[in-house]
C-alpha cells in the first residue's frame, strides 16, 4: 500500500488546524453561555470548507475522512476533530456531518447522490446497536430469523409513530440511511421531506446542533452496494468513523474543560491558599488529566492503521471505555469550580453536557460493551 | 404453561413453578409471612411511615403531580425574567402553594401548616419527605418553594421568639392567605463559597459583606452571589461580619428588599433548576435597625452551621426524588417503547438496568430515611452523609436511565436530560460534596483524635 502521509505532514495539517480553531474558531466562541449563531456557524463551516479541513462533494475531496487507506488518514481526520472541539464541540461535530457524505459518497462510488443537496448520514438505528444481531452481521455470522428482524426494525422500525433521532445541523434536504433487506444493509437516498421531520427542540448537549426526529420510510432511492460483503465492510467503516469522531470530539472537550479548571485552581483562593493545594481539589483535576490521558491513548488506539470495518470490536471497546472516563473527566472539572461552574458563562457545564451527549449518541457504553462480547464471540 | 401475561424470560403468576401460586398452598400460619401484598415499592415504603408523615407524604406526592408536573419542561425553556420579576406560571404555583400549606409548614398550626402529628417526628424527616416528592416531579420547582424554607430556618434556630413573632408569624399569615412572602438564605460571597461553609476555610477568610454599626442599627456593604430566591424574596437572612473582624462575628440580619439601597443586580443563567433564580445581590450602604439582628451579634457562624445541618437533609431528599423521577422515566420508555415487535422491559439487559436504578434510589431513601426518623438532633456528619452520598448516587442513577434511553434520553421532551441538569447542581449546593465529606469527618475528630493518640 501507498503511503502518502508523513508524521512530518500530520504535524503541518495540524498546526494549520489548530491556528484556524485558535485564530478563527476562538473568535466566535468568546461567550460560552450562548450556543454558536447558526449565521457564525455557516460562516466557520466555509471557511472550514475553503482551508481544506471539509471535503467538498464532487471534485477531488480533501479533508476529514479522505485518506483513510493511509494508515496515518483516520489519525489526521480524528485528531483534526479533536483540535476544533478543544475550542467548540458543536462545530467539530458539525465538520464531522458534513463529511461523512462525502466519504459515503466515495466509497458507494456514487459522488452524483450529493449533487446540489445538503446531504447527512445517520448510522443510529431506532434504540440501541440493534443487540446482538449487529455484531453477527458484521461479523459475518449465519443470522437467524430473529436476527434479521431485529436489524429491519432497528433501522426502520415498524411501530406506530416510532421516530429516528438524527443530531445535524438543520438544513440538510437528503438523508443517507442505511436499511436491512434481509440479506445486507444497503443506503438509501431519502428526500428529508419524505421523513416528515420533526424538530425536537434542544438537546442536552451539543447547542449548535439540531435533533431531529425523522419518520419510519422507506421511500428513496437505493444506492447499493450490491455485494453483500461489501455492503458489509462499508457499514462497519461508518460505524468504525463515527466512533472516531464521537469520542475525538469528547476528547478535545475535555482537554479544554481541564484547562479551564486547572487555571480556576490556579487563582481560586479558599481556606487562604489557591485552591490546587487542596488535596480534595488535586483528586477532581487528577481525575480530568487521568481522563485526558487514557482517552488520548484509547483514540491512538482507534484511528491506528488505515481505516478497517473488521477492527469495529476493538473500536467499540476503546469507546466504551473512553466515554465514561470523558465524562467523569468533565463533571469533575466542573466540580472544581464550585457554583460558578453550573452558571453557562463559565463555559463547564456546557463542557459536561456536550461530553454527556456523546456518550449516548452512537451506541451507548452498554450497548458498546454488549457489542462487543457477542462480536468476540462470534468471531 | 403460562396462561397470563408475562414478560419474556419469567413465568407467568398461573404457572406451576410461580411462587406465587405456591404461597397460596402454604399453610395458613406461614402463608402471611412468606405472600407479600401486591403494592408498588412507593407504596411499600410509605406504609412504613407513621401514620402523620405517610399522609403528609401522598399529600406532597398529589401536590407534586397536580402543581408542577404540568408546567416542569415549559419552565426550564422559558427564559429567565428580569430580576425581581416572576413568570406569572411560578407566581400562580406560589399563590397555590401558600394557600395548600406548603411554604408555612416549618411550623405546627395554628402559627404554620404542619400538622401537629407530623411535628411529633424530626422537621428534618418532614422536610426530606417533602423535598423527594417535589424534586421527582420538578427539581426546580421544588428549590423555588424550599429556598423560602431555608431562609426561614435561621430565624428558627436563633431561638429568638421575637423575631419570629416580627418576622415569621405575619409572613406566614399573608403566605396562607395566598400572598406569598417570600424568604432566602444568603451566605455564598464572590470570594467565599466553600469557606462560607466549612470551618477552616472560614478561619482565613476575608469577609466580603460587612456590617458597621451606625445609630440605632447597621449599615451593610457587599455582595452576596448564587442566592436561590434571591431575587423574588421580600425577606432575606443575610450573614455579614462586623467591621474590621473575620467570619467569627458573622452576624444573621433580616434584609427586606424593599430596604434602600438593596438591589438585585442579576439572575445567573443556569444549567438546570431554572423555575429557581440564582441572584447576585448587593448591599449598598442598607440601613438595618437593630430589632432585624437575628440572634445576637456574632451568633451567626453558628446559626449558618446549624441551618446547614438540617438542610442538607431537604438537599439529600432532593436527590432521591430526582433519581425515582429518572427511574421512572426510563421505566415508561422501556414499557412503551418496541424494538422487533417486543416492548425494550423484554430484554434482559434493560430490566437489568430498571432493578440496578431501582436497587440504588431504594437504598439512598433508606439511608436518608434512617438518619432522618432520628434527627431530633440535626448531627453534621449523618446531614452532611446523607447529602453527599445521596446525590452522588442519585447522579449515577439518573445517568443510568439516559444510558437506557439513549439518544432519545438527551431529547428535551423525555425529561431526563432535564433531570440531570437539575440533579448536578445538588453535588455543589448546600457545600459541595468534596465539602460535606470533611464535615463528616469534622463532626468525628475527637473520635479520630482518640484513636491516634491510642495508636
Amino acid at each position: 500500500m501507498e503511503t502518502l502521509l508523513g508524521e512530518e505532514d500530520l504535524k503541518i495539517v495540524l498546526g494549520e488546524v489548530r491556528r484556524f480553531a485558535r485564530g478563527v474558531v476562538a473568535a466566535n466562541v468568546e461567550r460560552p453561555e450562548q450556543a454558536l449563531p447558526r449565521p457564525s456557524l455557516d460562516m466557520l463551516i466555509a471557511e472550514a470548507t475553503g482551508a481544506g479541513f471539509i471535503p467538498e462533494a464532487g471534485e477531488e475531496p480533501t479533508g476529514l475522512w479522505v485518506d483513510l487507506d493511509d494508515p496515518l488518514g483516520p489519525t489526521l481526520s480524528a485528531r483534526t476533530i479533536e483540535t476544533l472541539a478543544s475550542v467548540n464541540p458543536g462545530l467539530a461535530w458539525t465538520c464531522h456531518v458534513r463529511a461523512m457524505p462525502v466519504w459515503l459518497a466515495q466509497r458507494l462510488n456514487a459522488p452524483e447522490v450529493l449533487e446540489g443537496q445538503q446531504a447527512a448520514v445517520t448510522l443510529q438505528g431506532y434504540h440501541g446497536l440493534g443487540r446482538t444481531a449487529l455484531p453477527r452481521y458484521l461479523a459475518g455470522a449465519e443470522l437467524g430469523r430473529e436476527d434479521c428482524a431485529m436489524l429491519s426494525d432497528w433501522l426502520l422500525p415498524a411501530q406506530q409513530d416510532a421516530r429516528r433521532v438524527v443530531h445535524a445541523p438543520c438544513g440538510f434536504e437528503v438523508l443517507l440511511s442505511p436499511h436491512f433487506d434481509g440479506e445486507a444493509v444497503r443506503w438509501m437516498r431519502q428526500p428529508v421531506n419524505a421523513l416528515d421531520p420533526l424538530p425536537v427542540g434542544p438537546s442536552l448537549g451539543l447547542d449548535e446542533v439540531d435533533a431531529v426526529a425523522l419518520a419510519s420510510s422507506d421511500a428513496g432511492t437505493p444506492l447499493g452496494p450490491e455485494d453483500p460483503e461489501e455492503a458489509r465492510k462499508i457499514f462497519a467503516e461508518a460505524l468504525v468513523i463515527q466512533s472516531l469522531a464521537l469520542v475525538a470530539v469528547g476528547l478535545g472537550c475535555l482537554r479544554h474543560a481541564r484547562d479551564l479548571a486547572r487555571e480556576q485552581a490556579k487563582t481560586r483562593i479558599q481556606g487562604g491558599q489557591s485552591i490546587e493545594h487542596h488535596p480534595a481539589v488535586q483528586s477532581l483535576l487528577g481525575s480530568a488529566d487521568t481522563a485526558v490521558v487514557v482517552a488520548d491513548a484509547l483514540l491512538d488506539r482507534m484511528a491506528a492503521g488505515p481505516l478497517r470495518g473488521n477492527r469495529i470490536g476493538d473500536v467499540f471497546a476503546a469507546r466504551a471505555s473512553a466515554h465514561p472516563l470523558l465524562c467523569r473527566g468533565a463533571t469533575d472539572a466542573l466540580q472544581v469550580f464550585g457554583g460558578s461552574g453550573y452558571m453557562q458563562d463559565v463555559g463547564m457545564e456546557k463542557a459536561l453536557r456536550d461530553s454527556q451527549q456523546l456518550r449516548l449518541m452512537g451506541g451507548t457504553p452498554g450497548e458498546l460493551e454488549r457489542f462487543v462480547a457477542e462480536w468476540e464471540r462470534v468471531q | 404453561m403460562n396462561q397470563q401475561p408475562h414478560l419474556d424470560g419469567y413465568l407467568s403468576p398461573d404457572h406451576p413453578l410461580s411462587p406465587r401460586g405456591l404461597f397460596a398452598d402454604l399453610p395458613a400460619v406461614v402463608r402471611p409471612v412468606v405472600t407479600p401484598r401486591l403494592a408498588t415499592v412507593w407504596e411499600q415504603d410509605t406504609a412504613t411511615l407513621p401514620p402523620a408523615l405517610a399522609l403528609a407524604r401522598r399529600r406532597y406526592r398529589s401536590f407534586a403531580e397536580r402543581e408542577l408536573r404540568h408546567r416542569a419542561l415549559s419552565i426550564d425553556l422559558a427564559p429567565h425574567p428580569e430580576p425581581g420579576k416572576i413568570l406569572p406560571s411560578l407566581a400562580d404555583l406560589l399563590k397555590t402553594a401558600g394557600r395548600e400549606g406548603m411554604l408555612t409548614d416549618l411550623l405546627p398550626r395554628p402559627l404554620g401548616s404542619a400538622s401537629l402529628g407530623s411535628y411529633r417526628y424530626p422537621l428534618a424527616w418532614t422536610q426530606a419527605l417533602r423535598s423527594e416528592e417535589l424534586g421527582r416531579v420538578c427539581a426546580g420547582q421544588m428549590l423555588l418553594l424550599g429556598a423560602h424554607s431555608l431562609g426561614v430556618i435561621p430565624i428558627v434556630f436563633s431561638g429568638d421568639l421575637g423575631a419570629m413573632r416580627r418576622f415569621v408569624l405575619p409572613a406566614y399569615r399573608r403566605t396562607m392567605a395566598g400572598d406569598p412572602h417570600i424568604f432566602a438564605y444568603a451566605i455564598t460571597e464572590p470570594s467565599a463559597g466553600s469557606d462560607a461553609e466549612e470551618g477552616h476555610g472560614a478561619s482565613v477568610s476575608r469577609p466580603g459583606v460587612v456590617a458597621k454599626q451606625v445609630n440605632g442599627g447597621w449599615s451593610l456593604r457587599g455582595r452576596k452571589i448564587f442566592i436561590s430566591g434571591g431575587d423574588i424574596a421580600k425577606s432575606i437572612t443575610v450573614f455579614a461580619a462586623l467591621e474590621n473582624e473575620g467570619i467569627e462575628s458573622w452576624t444573621c440580619f433580616l434584609v427586606t428588599s424593599d430596604m434602600p439601597g438593596f438591589e438585585v443586580v442579576r439572575n445567573e443563567l443556569k444549567m438546570g433548576m431554572r423555575a429557581s433564580a440564582a441572584a447576585e445581590i448587593a448591599f449598598h450602604d442598607v440601613f438595618v435597625p437593630d430589632d432585624h439582628v437575628i440572634g445576637r451579634p456574632r451568633q451567626g457562624w453558628a446559626i449558618n452551621r446549624a441551618t446547614l445541618n438540617a438542610s442538607r437533609y431537604a438537599v439529600a431528599g432532593m436527590g432521591v426524588g430526582l433519581a425515582q423521577g429518572a427511574t421512572e422515566a426510563a421505566i415508561d420508555f422501556a414499557c412503551r417503547t418496541e424494538l422487533a415487535g417486543k416492548a425494550l422491559v423484554n430484554f434482559q439487559e434493560v430490566q437489568l438496568q430498571i432493578a440496578e436504578m431501582m436497587a440504588e434510589t431504594s437504598a439512598i431513601r433508606g439511608m436518608l430515611w434512617q438518619a432522618a426518623r432520628k434527627a431530633y438532633v440535626a448531627r453534621q456528619d449523618r446531614s452532611s452523609m446523607c447529602k453527599f452520598h445521596c446525590t452522588d448516587r442519585a447522579v449515577r442513577v439518573i445517568e443510568m436511565a439516559l444510558e437506557l434511553m439513549g439518544n432519545h434520553g438527551t431529547l428535551h421532551d423525555s425529561g431526563v436530560e432535564k433531570i440531570y441538569r437539575d440533579a448536578r447542581l445538588t453535588q455543589i449546593f448546600e457545600g459541595t460534596n468534596q465539602i460535606n465529606r470533611l464535615a463528616v469527618i469534622e463532626d468525628q475528630q475527637e473520635q479520630l483524635l482518640a484513636r491516634v493518640e491510642r495508636n
